[in-house]
């Protein structure tokens, strides 16, 4: 570093060398002490594990020596939250709130998420310490901010830690006799967020600044009251004004009595109670994690998938996850992942993409645990720098889900097939139905009210295949096990919606010994006002989502359909005068029509567009992957999917190969047999010994027509 | 010198640590060896994904993959045909080395689990 130039010294100033320290300190001050700004911190976001024990963990935890007493806490504490939560839920505007899309939590003074809500989405139980730690960081000796009791703090910029700028937190520390103890959150996905399209996930934002609100870690209240100032800032910065306000309300609420109820925990019994069980819950959450990992075989296990869009565009970016596991130690790699992508917001933050492992494990492996960052401070990651899995702070990430879906995917089976070796202790399912298939919207509703967000069809995702039995039907989304999908006349009373079907449709899952659950073809028109802005968030129009584990198929394609009403009023007609020829599937609409208009099917992805009254718009959210080969599956439970139109006739004799009396119903046992074994034996026939399939198989790069994002690397094959 | 048994890995596979090759759960096919992917023991076929997801329509985006973007390599045991694995990958991709097993660690492993519970139950390991 250059001292002042000579010429500037004055008369009788100090010596050289003195001069020099004195400029050292003068710039280390201004650039250590005088930031520009407070950027997320990259030792925040990089680093997974726990913060050290404090001297008033160590205090505490010498001090609590009864282990029931820490139990007894800690369930109360649990409980504390998960009556916050159903309090949120209640009291929440957001669809959001009413689906279960979001999370209460207990944090450490230091920020580590040490217990959270049950029920809601557990994925934020996992990337939610990163704002608070850096509430902690930047504002306690801040001194135009600082942290006192009464203080109120907001975010819901995931360059700060988070799933997506969709997704708004609420925290407010918890003091006692002067000594910051905790944190209490509550987060929820709000949707809106003034983003270039409505309902705050935006596929045709080209840049972070197209996302809408970006709010870092920042003080919006004193004395538990918001300024209204800052708050009127935020409403006027969505499209959903009065969504805003009220939810910023009912997530302090619930953060207040948070605090007040873990404070009469405190006047029970001691301070030193409360800091010893959260530091116990993360400590011996993450010993029991890796404690699990070491009854598994050691190896290295890999999947990869693709993602079929980049949101604007059809093209297959590869997902690669590699768990390698020796003893305790499991370290998690995307190497050969494809790049980021500068000007899509398909992007990940790495602490989302690691919260995904440890929402894997607290949902599909390990749920009798608390949710809590222990889980995820447990493995270590090594993510490619610039790859979509560990973008920079400038590539926008509002859709980040979409990339994470495959990781979360890749995740799974790599999890399920590291895992069966234990079987007694694990319940190895298929994967999950994983994308984000909704649909969102924005306008002015049937009432002349503002009206912008998401709707809930993404959490009615089809179950995977369980190892003994078929899985659920419109179960959950795979980050929220207790979700719902809601009653759709709610829907249609707020929005300009008719939705003319809603069903579990025929051919909608993973095939295997057992299968994956169905899930819901959703069919929106239009109603009530002259358009509405509608748009969409998926993959798998061209390339399946998931696949299915040990010989089981996943899901099929599933694009979006939409049809254009020649006029309302001739799609009025319609429903009155010839309500038995509506359709109500697409598959339908695509064979018999039954509408006056036109139909196409298009990528799963779409940018808001205005739709016309009368017209409608069909999106399938999909299944869940099959378990094993379809042969071995029970004839009679492929009669009972033909019965409950889960499955077509094609699919049981192409797929499962089953003989049957077509009118009743009825197996034919022994020709099913001989089927099954003419298939297998066809299967052997048609089939190549590893080097004779490779030779044919191999290419030394992609297609040419498909283009391609990410490895193409023969050296690590099979 | 200690005597090992099978373990299992998959719905369909396991590992004979005595003699360190893949079998097959189902018909007892010797696959290959336990350090290599079993896939290299397997037969393997490039399969239309059409033939198990049926178009709804003639279009782009039919409800079924792209056969030009999406192929089913289905592996199955060379002994009974049990389709033991499918993977989803474009045309001419790599074939992903899904199982490396660390051979040595899983005879450990099962010397201390068997220890583990001769200790529990007072036999001898």
């Amino acid at each position: 570093m250059n001292p002042p130039p000579e010429t500037l010294v004055a008369p009788g100033a100090p010596a050289a060398t003195d001069r020099e320290a004195q400029a050292e300190a003068f710039f280390r001050e201004l650039l250590d002490e005088r930031p520009v700004m407070y950027g997320p911190s990259a030792a925040i976001i990089d680093d997974n594990r726990l913060s050290p024990r404090s001297a008033a963990d160590e205090r505490a935890l010498a001090s609590v020596s009864d282990g029931v007493e820490v139990t007894i806490a800690q369930n109360r504490l649990e409980v504390i939250l998960e009556s916050a939560k159903e309090m949120l839920e209640q009291t929440g505007a957001a669809p959001g709130a009413k689906w279960g899309d979001l999370t209460c939590g207990l944090y450490s003074a230091a920020g580590d998420l040490a217990l959270a809500s049950s029920s809601g989405v557990v994925v934020f139980a996992a990337c939610a310490s990163a704002p608070v730690k850096h509430i902690v960081k930047d504002w306690i000796d801040e001194p135009t901010v600082g942290v006192r009791p009464g203080d109120v703090f907001y975010h819901n910029d995931a360059r700060y830690g988070g799933v997506h700028n969709a997704d708004q937190s609420l925290f407010i520390p918890i003091f006692v006799e002067g000594e910051l103890i905790a944190w209490a959150g509550a987060t929820i996905h709000e949707g809106e967020n003034g983003a270039t399209e409505p309902g705050g996930l935006s596929p045709s934002a080209l840049s972070v600044y197209d996302e809408g609100l970006k709010i870092s870690p920042v003080k919006v209240a004193e004395d538990y009251t918001f300024r209204r100032d800052l708050v009127n800032l935020l409403q006027n910065n969505v499209r959903d004004p009065l969504m805003q306000l009220i939810d910023m309300r009912a997530k302090l609420a619930a953060c207040m009595r948070i605090e007040e109820r873990v404070k009469e925990v405190v006047a029970d019994r001691s301070p030193d109670l409360v800091l010893a069980t959260l530091r116990l819950a993360l400590e011996r959450t993450r010993d029991e994690v890796k404690r699990r990992f070491t009854e598994m075989p050691d190896g290295i296990f890999r999947t990869v998938c693709f993602c079929d869009t980049t949101l604007l565009e059809d093209r297959l970016l590869k997902m690669v996850v590699e768990l390698d596991k020796r003893g305790d130690k499991v370290v998690c790699r995307t190497h050969g992942t494809g790049p980021a992508i500068l000007d899509r917001a398909i992007n990940m933050d790495p602490t989302f993409a690691r919260a995904l492992f440890s929402n894997n494990l607290m949902n599909f492996f390990w749920p009798d645990l608390p949710r809590n960052a222990g889980y995820v401070s447990a493995i270590e990651f090594e993510f490619e720098e610039g790859s979509v899995a560990k973008s920079g702070a400038e590539c926008p990430n509002a859709l980040s889900m979409i990339a994470a879906c495959f990781f979360q995917t890749g995740m799974h089976v790599c999890m399920s097939k590291l895992a069966y070796n234990r079987p007694g202790d694990i319940e190895v399912i298929a994967p999950w139905y994983g994308m984000t298939q909704s649909m969102f919207y924005g306008g002015l509703n049937q009432w002349g009210m503002p009206v912008a967000n998401l709707m809930i069809d993404i959490n009615s995702m089809g179950g995977g295949a369980h190892a003994d039995r078929d899985g659920e039907h419109s179960c959950a989304p795979f980050f929220a096990a207790m979700a719902d999908y809601g009653e759709i006349e709610d829907r249609e009373t707020e929005l300009p919606i008719l939705a003319i079907g809603r069903n579990l449709n025929k051919d909608n899952h993973g095939y295997g010994r057992h299968r994956g659950g169905s899930s819901v073809e959703c069919m929106y028109m239009v109603w009530g006002v002259p358009e509405f802005a509608l748009g969409t968030l998926a993959t798998g129009s061209k390339f399946p989502t998931i696949p299915g584990l040990f010989g089981g198929y996943g899901g099929p394609s599933s694009p979006l359909t939409i049809f254009r009403a020649d006029s309302s009023e001739a799609v009025k007609e319609a429903l009155r005068e010839r309500a038995h020829e509506v359709p109500r599937t697409a598959d339908q609409l695509h064979r018999e029509g039954g509408l006056p208009g036109t139909a196409e099917t298009r990528r799963a992805t779409q940018t808001a567009e205005f739709a016309k009254e009368g017209d409608l718009w069909i999106l399938q959210v999909g299944g869940g992957g099959g378990y094993g080969d379809p042969l071995e599956r029970d004839p009679q439970a492929v009669m009972k999917d033909l019965r409950e139109e889960r499955i077509s006739a094609w699919v049981a004799e192409r797929v499962y190969h089953v003989v049957y009396d077509a009118e009743h119903l009825r197996v034919d046992a022994a020709a099913t047999e001989a089927a099954r074994d003419a298939e297998r034996a066809a299967r052997k026939a048609r089939s190549l010994p590893y080097e004779e399939f490779v030779a044919q198989w191999r290419r030394d790069e992609p297609p040419a027509n498909v283009p391609f994002l990410g490895s193409w690397d023969w050296g690590t094959a099979a | 010198m200690p005597t090992y048994t099978r373990e299992p890995i998959t719905e369909y596979l396991e590992v004979d640590l005595e003699t360190e090759t893949w079998r097959c759960r189902r018909c007892d096919h010797e696959i290959g060896p336990a350090r290599e992917s079993y896939k290299r023991g397997l037969l393997l076929h490039d399969r239309d994904p059409r033939e198990v997801y049926p178009a709804k329509i003639d279009a782009e985006y039919s409800y079924a993959p792209d056969p030009e973007w999406c192929r089913l390599v289905e592996c199955c045991c060379p002994g009974c045909g049990t389709q033991v694995e499918v993977e989803y990958l474009p045309p001419g991709h790599p074939i992903t080395h899904d199982v490396e097993l660390d051979v040595d660690a899983l005879k450990e492993r099962q010397l201390r689990l068997r220890a583990r519970d001769a200790a529990a139950t007072g036999e001898e390991a």
